[in-house]
């Protein structure tokens, strides 16, 4: 029994570092955070996502019917697909679903992280539960035009440095695969 | 006599400086656990887990006020952490239950957490927003830890499952790597397919020829009963659905070839599975009867025609 996911951890901690580099990058550009402030920011918001996959995949796995399992079994395991039941098609457009849903949770994912983060850095220290709003902290620097960031822009910018990071990783995935 | 000086500083370490010490709480488990030999049945599982507690107790003390780390990795938090999990899930017989490895991370990180928020005397305190922030990152990489033990269980009740697969190749995955085994294994089919062989044998080898003309007659139903049978001893309920027997029997020259195949559909590196194949050559010879000691001058006794059953080794195609 000498079979371990190996590959796996490796490439998520690779992907991991990959995502973080360039969405630190984003988040100091554009949210006016400290350069050693959005590289934390972006380590927690990816280590988040990442675990939230995990956890649907643990949740979700056990309810699939067997033919599904045996797919991902077959997966994981070859690097193919069982293609006995299903046409190469039909799997190719589950694959795309797959991945635009897995983008769009890392995406939610991230952005309710980021309030979380940000409302966690301010919380009031001898009453937890009472959030200090009206101040601003020295760890967020305000734009120069004095405005705060809205949820919006904020928004914005997690989807944006979502599209870099996650484009960057599947083309490095296809170059991997294809080289 | 040599050792002397490392027992006593042993003893020396041990000895606590005040009353309220780690050192007081772990000889006190010591002590407790001692006491354990005097006591029967239920006494000795109550005295075990008093002793137990307190341990966990003492060492979760010395690691807060002796914190070693490594890189992020509070070691002491994880030395508790395994104490802990041993205790929660504590199987001194049995194999540990796979939860115990996948808590363990998380368990470690709730006490280097707590090492940080309670303060001495008892109290909680919120920490500064930098510490917050590295805690926050410290428990989430704790937590992926966790998921990828998970998922290294995930894929050993896999094979568990389905033990065909170990026999297969790995190397496409972008998920796991097999490591070399000394001894490599080989699919659960070919195991199947020498339990018939046998069975055959015992059927029809060395039988009148006749007789086993009517049997191959109906070979493919009684196989296929073997082949159940077989299956049922020998693999997994999962496995069981996917392996798929099936019979020829051709005459040849001298007799006739049963081959058996057995085909494994689905699961795999090779997109149409794979087939095993014995093939037995069963054919007639000329038998002489036994020759009694008080018959060993009579020649009448005519020679038999029995059936001869020669299998070859399984081959993968």
């Amino acid at each position: 029994m000498a079979v371990l996911p190996l590959r796996a951890i490796l490439l998520q901690i690779l992907f991991l570092t990959i995502a973080i580099a360039i969405e630190s990058f984003v988040l100091h550009r554009k949210l006016y955070l400290s350069r050693r402030t959005s590289i934390e920011y972006a380590a927690s918001l990816n280590l988040f996502s990442t675990i939230f996959g995990w956890a649907i995949f643990f949740l979700v796995n056990p309810f699939l019917g067997i033919v599904f399992q045996h797919e991902i079994i077959n997966y994981i395991l070859f690097g193919r697909f069982a293609t006995l039941e299903f046409s190469l098609i039909r799997i190719w457009l589950d694959v795309v679903a797959f991945m635009l849903f897995t983008f769009l949770l890392i995406f939610s994912v991230e952005r309710s992280g980021l309030y979380f983060l940000l409302d966690f850095s301010t919380l009031n220290i001898n009453n937890p539960f009472q959030k200090r709003v009206s101040e601003t902290t020295d760890r967020q620097k305000q734009p120069a035009s004095g405005g705060y960031i809205s949820n919006r822009t904020k928004s914005n910018i997690i989807l944006l440095a979502n599209v870099y990071s996650q484009s960057l990783i599947l083309l490095i995935l296809f170059i991997l695969k294809n080289f | 006599m040599k050792y002397l000086p490392f027992f006593a500083n042993i003893i020396k370490k041990l000895k606590p400086p005040k009353i309220l010490s780690w050192q007081t709480v772990v000889l006190l488990s010591i002590f407790v656990w001692l006491t354990g030999f005097f006591a029967i049945g239920l006494y000795q599982e109550l005295i075990a887990f008093f002793s137990w507690l307190l341990l966990i107790i003492g060492g979760g003390w010395f690691s807060a006020e002796n914190p070693v780390k490594i890189g992020i990795f509070s070691v002491s938090a994880w030395v508790t952490g395994a104490l802990i999990c041993i205790f929660i899930f504590r199987s001194w017989n049995e194999q540990t239950p796979p939860i115990a490895y996948v808590t363990w991370p998380i368990i470690s990180a709730a006490i280097a957490i707590l090492q940080q928020v309670v303060k001495s005397g008892g109290k909680l305190k919120m920490p500064e927003p930098q510490i917050r922030q590295d805690l926050v990152i410290l428990f989430s990489i704790h937590l992926l830890i966790s998921c990828w033990i998970q998922f290294h269980f995930y894929i050993q009740n896999w094979l568990e499952k389905y033990p065909s697969l170990l026999a297969d190749d790995f190397s496409k995955s972008a998920f796991v790597v097999k490591l070399p085994t000394s001894s490599p294994p080989s699919p659960k089919g070919s195991e199947i397919l020498n339990a018939i062989e046998l069975r055959i044998k015992k059927q029809i080898d060395n039988k009148p020829w006749p007789q086993v003309q009517q049997w191959l007659k109906t070979a493919d139903i009684r196989i296929n009963s073997f082949a159940q049978t077989a299956v049922k001893e020998i693999t997994t309920t999962a496995e069981s659905t996917v392996w798929k027997f099936e019979v020829k029997v051709l005459p040849t020259k001298r007799g006739y070839n049963l081959n058996t195949i057995a085909k494994w559909r689905g699961l795999g590196s090779q997109p149409g599975g794979y087939y095993l194949e014995k093939s037995c050559q069963i054919s007639p010879i000329q038998k002489q009867t036994v020759l009694r000691l008080g018959a060993a001058n009579s020649n009448t006794s005519p020679p038999v025609t029995v059936s001869f059953v020669q299998c070859s080794s399984v081959i993968k195609q």
